[in-house]
């Protein structure tokens, strides 16, 4: 994976992430990268998809259904997210 | 030691939530007696059928019972294996070649169910290299089918070709090929695809195929009653059409009709369609039948929408906030999951039954009171419904005080 956290472009990814995941988040955790949807933020399947569908609005990308099985975190995802907007930005 | 069932916990908890006090289940509907395709005896109460999806009435038709009966003495009560591997009976491929003449289309093949339909060709149609590009409001089926194949899921927004646009947009420099993935009428609202706006954003790409689920459109939509793409003169636009004989149809089966010269391949590819049991000879002959009236049905057509239009402007001039447009879906909104059962629950005990849907299946989230018409509602019924809907709102005073303004409008 290029999009190491810390390399250049992935602030922005992990900024978006936050951002958007913000109004989501209806338990009192503090986001962090290692922050689990399912266990930590209570996220169900229909949870995910309103908010991933939000996500692909702020960073004009889609997240194909296929890579979320293996997202547990919220640091999973900004790699993800960052490595989609260099493929389809980039 | 942890029981098997332990994960359905939270399922438990909700069902029990839903139906723990007694009452009608939304879940275990009996129909204990079908007495008509509008009528039927439920716990003892003759009730009207309003949640079938049969919308021409077409599972008393005579000349599909005689057909059916005429097959079971002929053929027998069932296949006992797949068409793959245990052979294919002359009704099958009759069956399939009046699909292709019903649709104007070269190929046709049948499945066991439209669930079935769309399981095989979701998940076989295109690769690990391929794109497909779903509508968010899709069926369950649909997610499901392609869920179970290797391409690259993406969903646009419901109804927006503009965001398929700036999908596709962002995908045209990848290879592969690309499958949009629609339905001509979504079953929960019963709203159309914008579907020449789809094949418009459709034509400016290259490698970009279209099907479409017309499982609620065909019989209803359509001189002919071909659906949505014989409504819009798109037909030849539309690469592949997945349908049932579940609804208007009136039986049961799923098939899948395009005029692509390879489509035969499938039946070599896709496992539902290979490991399933195939349909008996009476499903095969009746649905076969039932398409020479669907296709004459211009007049059911027009009963059906007479009936759509009634209703719908009845609960709407009640003041009841619904779901879409008139169409033989006629969605009445719930305010809460816990108003939806009360509501559903007060319909039948009026002897109406209508279809109580829930989150996740809904959009937006909406707990819906889930009509569906048919040609053979009389206005009577019709106006029943309305009835019952106006004395169980003002029994659980759920109607908000809009409904004199709405009156004198309608």
């Amino acid at each position: 994976m290029s999009a190491a956290p810390g390399s250049s472009g992935s602030s922005d990814a992990r900024a978006a992430v936050l951002e958007v995941l913000g109004p989501f988040n209806k338990t009192a955790v503090t986001l962090e990268d290692g922050t689990r949807f399912t266990e930590d933020l209570n996220f169900d399947s229909l949870l995910v998809m309103e908010f991933i569908a939000a996500l692909e609005d702020r960073l004009d990308i889609s997240v194909p259904l296929n890579v979320l099985p293996d997202i547990e975190t919220v640091g999973q995802l900004v790699v993800a997210a960052q490595e989609i907007v260099r493929e389809e930005h980039g | 030691m942890a029981d098997l069932f332990d994960r359905f916990e939270s399922l438990r908890a909700r069902r029990d939530a839903l139906v723990g006090d007694g009452g009608h289940d939304p879940f275990q509907v009996q129909m204990d007696e079908v007495l008509s395709q509008t009528e039927a005896m439920i716990n003892g109460r003759k009730t009207i059928l309003a949640g079938t999806n049969n919308y021409l009435g077409l599972t008393f038709a005579p000349e599909a019972l005689q057909a059916a009966h005429d097959a079971l003495e002929a053929a027998g009560t069932g296949t006992t294996g797949s068409r793959v591997a245990n052979g294919t009976y002359a009704g099958h491929k009759a069956l399939e070649n009046r699909l292709c003449s019903f649709f104007e289309k070269e190929q046709a093949i049948v499945f066991s169910t439209g669930y079935l339909a769309n399981l095989s060709v979701l998940s076989t149609l295109v690769g690990s290299d391929d794109y497909i590009l779903m509508d968010a409001d899709c069926h369950a089926s649909i997610y499901d089918g392609v869920r179970m194949g290797d391409a690259q899921i993406i969903r646009f927004k419901h109804n927006d070709a503009a965001d398929l646009d700036k999908r596709l947009a962002r995908l045209a420099k990848k290879p592969g090929n690309k499958l949009i993935v629609i339905e001509g009428v979504y079953s929960m609202l019963g709203d159309k695809a914008p579907l020449s706006d789809i094949v418009e954003v459709k034509n400016k790409y290259d490698d970009v195929y279209l099907l479409s689920d017309e499982a609620h459109s065909v019989g209803v939509l359509g001189r002919y009653g071909r659906g949505l793409p014989e409504e819009t003169n798109l037909e030849d636009d539309v690469d592949f059409i997945v349908g049932t004989f579940s609804k208007s149809v009136g039986t049961v089966g799923g098939f899948c009709v395009s005029n692509h010269p390879q489509f035969d391949l499938l039946r070599l590819a896709c496992r539902p369609y290979i490991f399933t049991a195939s349909l008996p000879p009476s499903v095969v002959a009746s649905a076969r039948v039932s398409l020479d009236l669907v296709e004459k049905g211009g007049a059911l057509r027009k009963r059906l929408m007479r009936n759509a239009e009634r209703l719908h402007s009845g609960l709407s001039a009640l003041g009841f906030t619904l779901g879409g447009d008139v169409s033989p879906v006629v969605a009445v909104v719930a305010s809460d999951v816990e108003v939806g059962v009360a509501f559903w629950r007060g319909l039948m005990d009026a002897g109406i039954y209508v279809n109580l849907a829930l989150p996740p299946a809904t959009p937006h989230n909406y707990t819906l009171l889930r009509c569906s018409l048919c040609a053979a509602h009389t206005s009577a019924q019709v106006d029943r419904i309305v009835e019952i809907f106006a004395e169980v709102a003002a029994d659980l005073d759920v109607l908000p005080p809009i409904s004199k303004k709405k009156t004198a409008l309608a």
